[in-house]
C-alpha cells in the first residue's frame, strides 16, 4: 500500500499505443514538497507518463495515485479536472481569447471576486508579470507566456503540479533564468511538482530527485548528484553529460589501470581483481596539464567560450575528452599532457570478447 | 492589399489606376449592354411603377352603415363627430373634418361615403421583404442552435448521438430544399395538423413549416462548418481547461466554441447568406416572401424587367447587410 508521505504514486504503470509500448511496468514515487523529473530522449515515453498522470491517457495496467487517491488503474480513470493537477504545456495552451489576469483566474472562477482578484494579482507578482494583467496572450513575449502559464497551473493551489517541457521553447538565457525562478517560486510554495523534459540542465537545475528514462522503462530514478555520477547503466551514464568509455582493468580495491595510468577512486560495482572494465570518463575529469607524464594528441576541438572541448587520442588508440579553460589553445595534431582526476570511477563489466 | 507583400517585385503607380479603370470600363459596358439589349427588343422601361409598390397613398373611406337623417357635426379634434338618425337610433362616426362629403340634414343610404382621407401605407414588396426578413431571422436562430447542437453531436463520444447526427445532416445535405419543403409541408405539415385537429387545435401556421424546413436545412451545413471549427482549436486547450478543473461541457462553452466560432465566421456568414436566398423557394408552399410578391407583381404589372431587378437589389441589401455585419464581429474578435 502507499505509505503516507509520498503524494504522487505509480505502481507498475503499462501504456501502449497499439504495438507501441510507451510505458513498461513504471513505477516510481514523490514525496510531498518534492521536485521530479523524467528525463530522456524523445520518444521514450516520458511525456505520455505525464499525461497519464494529468488523466489525459488511460494506462493498460498498474495504478497511479495522487494523495492516498487511487485516481488510475486499467478499468477506472478519475477525469483531469478532478485530480487536483495542475499542468503547464509545452506550448503553453494559453487560453488566446481571456487576457492574461483571466487566465490565470480561470481556475479559480469559482471564488468570490475579491478573494480571486487579489489571488491572481498576487499570482503575477510572484512571476513578475504585475503590469501586465491586462494584455493579450499573443501581445506578450514567449517568456512572459511561459510564467502565465505557470502562473495559471498554480492559481489552484494544485496538490501536484506536472511540467511538459515547459522550458524547450525559450532561449538559452531566459531558460537558465526562468529555470532557477520556477524552482525558487515552487519551493516557496511547497508544490510538488513532476517536470518532464530532454535537457538535462534543466532537470538538474530544477529536480530534486530525476528519472532517466529509456523505451518507456525508467533506468534509475535517483537524486540529480548520483544520476550524474553514480549512473546506474552505460545508457544512463552516455544519456547524461558527456563522456567516454575507456577499457582498463581492475588491479584492488578502488584502482583501475588504464590509458590514462593507474586511477584511484570509489568504484561504482564491486569488481574482482584483473577483471576487465569499461571506464566512463568526463570531460571535466581529463586535466590539462602541460608537462604531465601521459600525453594525447588533439583531433578535434570545439571551442565553447570560456572552454574548449577538446576530443583527444591517447597513445593506445583509444579517445576521451577533456575540458580546458580556452586559456590554452593548441592546434589539431598537437600532443598535449593530460592527468585524469577521476573521484567516483564509473565502470561496466567489458562483455567477454 | 497584398495578402504576400513583398513577395513579388512592386507594381508601378500605374498598375493600380490601369486596372480600376478597366474595372469602371467593364461594369459600364455590362450596364450599357444590358439597357442597349432591352431597347433593341422595344422593351418599355417604367421606372415610376416601382415606388407605389412600396407605399402608395391611399384613400380610407368612413361608410355610413345604416340609412338615416344626419342629425349633426360637431368638431371633435381633427375630426368630425357625425350623428345619423335612422329608423333603428342613433349612430356616430368619426370622419377626417377636411373629408367630410355630407351635410346637416342630408339623407344617407347604406355604404353611402361620408367621409375620406388619404393615408400612406407600404406596399407588396415592403410586406414581402418583411416576411422573407422574419422567416429568415427566425430560421437563421434556430439553424445556429441545430447546427453547434449537431455539431457536438458528430464528434461525442457517445454512438447514438453521433451517428444520429450523421443521419439528419447526410439526409438533409442529399436531397433537394424544395423537396424537402414540399415533404414538410405537405407530408409531415398535414400530418401534424390532422393530428392536432383530433384535439381540438387549428393548423399551425404555413410560416413555421417554412421556418422549419430552412432552420434544418441550414443547420445541416452550420454542424459540418462547426464541427471543423471545433476541431480546429488544439488538443491542448481542451485537456488545459480540464486540467483547471472544468468539465467537459464547461470547457467546450468557455473556451473551444468561443475560439472556433471567430474562426468559423466567414463560413458561417456564407452559410446564413444562402439561408436568405433559399428562403425564396418558400413560395411553392405559398408563403407569401419576397420572390412570391415579385412574381404576383409582375403578373399584375406586366413590368417584368423592373421588378424582378428591383427583387434582386433587395435581397442584396439583406445579404449585404448581414455581411457587413459579420465583417464588424471579426473586426472584433481577437
Amino acid at each position: 500500500m502507499s505509505d503516507q508521505k509520498s503524494l504522487l504514486q505509480l505502481e507498475g504503470v503499462c501504456k501502449s499505443f497499439g504495438p507501441n509500448l510507451v510505458a513498461a511496468e513504471v513505477s516510481f514515487s514523490l514525496e510531498k514538497g518534492e521536485i521530479g523529473c523524467l528525463l530522456g530522449p524523445s520518444g521514450c515515453g516520458k511525456t505520455t507518463l505525464l499525461r497519464v498522470v494529468a488523466g489525459f491517457e488511460s494506462i493498460d495496467q498498474g495504478r497511479v495515485i495522487i494523495d492516498g487517491t487511487t485516481v488510475s488503474t486499467a478499468t477506472s480513470h478519475l477525469a483531469p479536472e478532478k485530480r487536483t493537477i495542475g499542468m503547464v504545456f509545452q506550448d503553453y495552451a494559453l487560453f488566446p481569447h481571456l487576457s492574461v489576469a483571466d487566465n490565470v483566474a480561470f481556475g479559480i472562477r469559482n471564488r468570490p471576486g475579491r478573494q480571486r482578484r487579489r489571488k491572481v494579482a498576487e499570482l503575477l507578482e510572484l512571476v513578475g508579470l504585475a503590469g501586465q494583467s491586462g494584455r493579450y496572450p499573443h501581445e506578450i513575449s514567449g517568456g512572459q507566456q511561459q510564467r502565465v502559464a505557470l502562473a495559471r497551473a498554480l492559481a489552484p493551489e494544485p496538490e501536484l503540479l506536472l511540467l511538459d517541457e515547459p522550458f524547450s521553447n525559450l532561449d538559452a538565457l531566459l531558460r537558465e533564468r526562468l529555470t532557477v525562478e520556477v524552482r525558487d517560486i515552487l519551493k516557496s510554495l511547497q508544490t510538488t511538482a513532476l517536470l518532464v523534459t530532454h535537457n538535462q540542465h534543466e532537470a538538474f537545475s530544477v529536480a530534486d530527485s530525476i528519472g532517466v528514462m529509456f523505451a518507456g522503462a525508467i533506468q534509475q530514478w535517483d537524486r540529480a548528484h548520483d544520476i550524474y555520477h553514480r549512473p546506474a547503466s552505460l545508457a544512463v551514464a552516455t544519456f547524461v553529460g558527456d563522456g567516454t568509455l575507456i577499457s582498463g582493468t581492475v588491479e584492488g580495491p578502488g584502482t583501475v589501470r588504464c590509458g590514462l595510468g593507474v586511477l584511484r577512486g570509489d568504484l561504482s560495482l564491486p569488481c574482482s581483481s584483473g577483471s576487465g572494465v569499461d571506464l566512463l570518463l568526463r570531460p571535466e575529469d581529463v586535466l590539462h596539464v602541460e608537462d604531465a607524464e601521459i600525453q594525447a594528441r588533439v583531433v578535434h576541438k570545439s571551442f565553447r567560450g570560456p572552454t574548449i572541448l577538446y576530443q583527444l587520442e591517447l597513445t593506445s588508440g583509444e579517445q576521451c575528452q577533456a575540458l580546458v579553460s580556452s586559456h590554452h589553445n593548441h592546434g589539431i595534431g598537437q600532443w598535449i599532457g593530460i592527468v585524469a582526476e577521476v573521484d567516483n570511477l564509473v565502470i561496466f563489466p567489458q562483455e567477454p570478447a | 492589399m497584398s495578402l504576400y507583400p513583398g513577395l513579388d517585385a512592386p507594381k508601378p503607380p500605374i498598375y493600380k489606376r490601369l486596372w480600376a479603370l478597366f474595372f469602371v470600363v467593364f461594369v459600364v459596358l455590362s450596364i450599357g449592354g444590358t439597357y442597349y439589349a432591352t431597347k433593341s427588343v422595344d422593351y418599355i422601361w417604367r421606372w415610376y411603377t416601382v415606388p407605389q409598390y412600396f407605399f402608395y397613398l391611399d384613400d380610407v373611406e368612413v361608410l355610413a352603415e345604416a340609412e338615416g337623417i344626419v342629425a349633426s357635426i360637431e368638431p371633435a379634434g381633427e375630426e368630425s363627430a357625425v350623428v345619423i338618425r335612422g329608423a333603428d337610433g342613433e349612430q356616430r362616426y368619426l370622419v377626417p373634418a377636411d373629408g367630410l362629403r355630407v351635410d346637416l340634414d342630408q339623407f344617407v343610404y347604406v355604404d353611402d361615403v361620408l367621409g375620406s382621407s388619404q393615408q400612406w401605407k407600404s406596399g407588396l414588396l415592403i410586406y414581402g421583404l418583411w416576411i422573407t426578413l422574419k422567416v429568415s431571422l427566425i430560421a437563421s436562430v434556430f439553424a445556429l442552435i441545430i447546427g453547434v447542437a449537431t455539431g457536438m453531436a458528430r464528434i461525442s463520444n457517445n454512438p447514438a448521438l453521433r451517428w444520429l447526427a450523421i443521419t439528419y445532416i447526410e439526409l438533409v445535405r442529399g436531397s433537394p430544399l424544395l423537396v424537402q419543403m414540399m415533404i414538410w409541408y405537405f407530408v409531415i405539415g398535414a400530418l401534424i395538423n390532422k393530428s392536432i385537429a383530433g384535439w381540438g387545435l387549428g393548423p399551425v401556421p404555413t410560416i413555421w413549416f417554412g421556418v422549419l424546413s430552412l432552420a434544418l436545412f441550414t443547420g445541416a451545413y452550420t454542424a459540418e462548418i462547426v464541427r471543423a471549427g471545433i476541431q480546429s482549436v488544439h488538443l491542448g486547450q481542451m485537456e488545459a481547461a480540464r486540467s483547471l478543473g472544468m468539465s467537459y461541457g464547461e470547457a467546450m462553452r468557455k473556451i473551444i466554441l468561443p475560439q472556433a466560432i471567430r474562426r468559423i465566421l466567414p463560413a458561417l456568414a456564407g452559410q446564413f447568406i444562402s439561408l436568405i436566398k433559399d428562403s425564396s423557394l418558400l413560395g411553392v408552399i405559398s408563403i407569401r416572401e419576397l420572390t412570391k410578391i415579385t412574381r404576383e407583381v409582375v403578373t399584375t404589372s406586366l413590368q417584368p424587367f423592373e421588378f424582378w431587378i428591383v427583387c434582386a437589389l433587395l435581397y442584396l441589401i439583406l445579404t449585404f447587410g448581414l455581411s457587413l455585419l459579420v465583417q464588424h464581429l471579426e473586426r472584433r474578435a481577437i
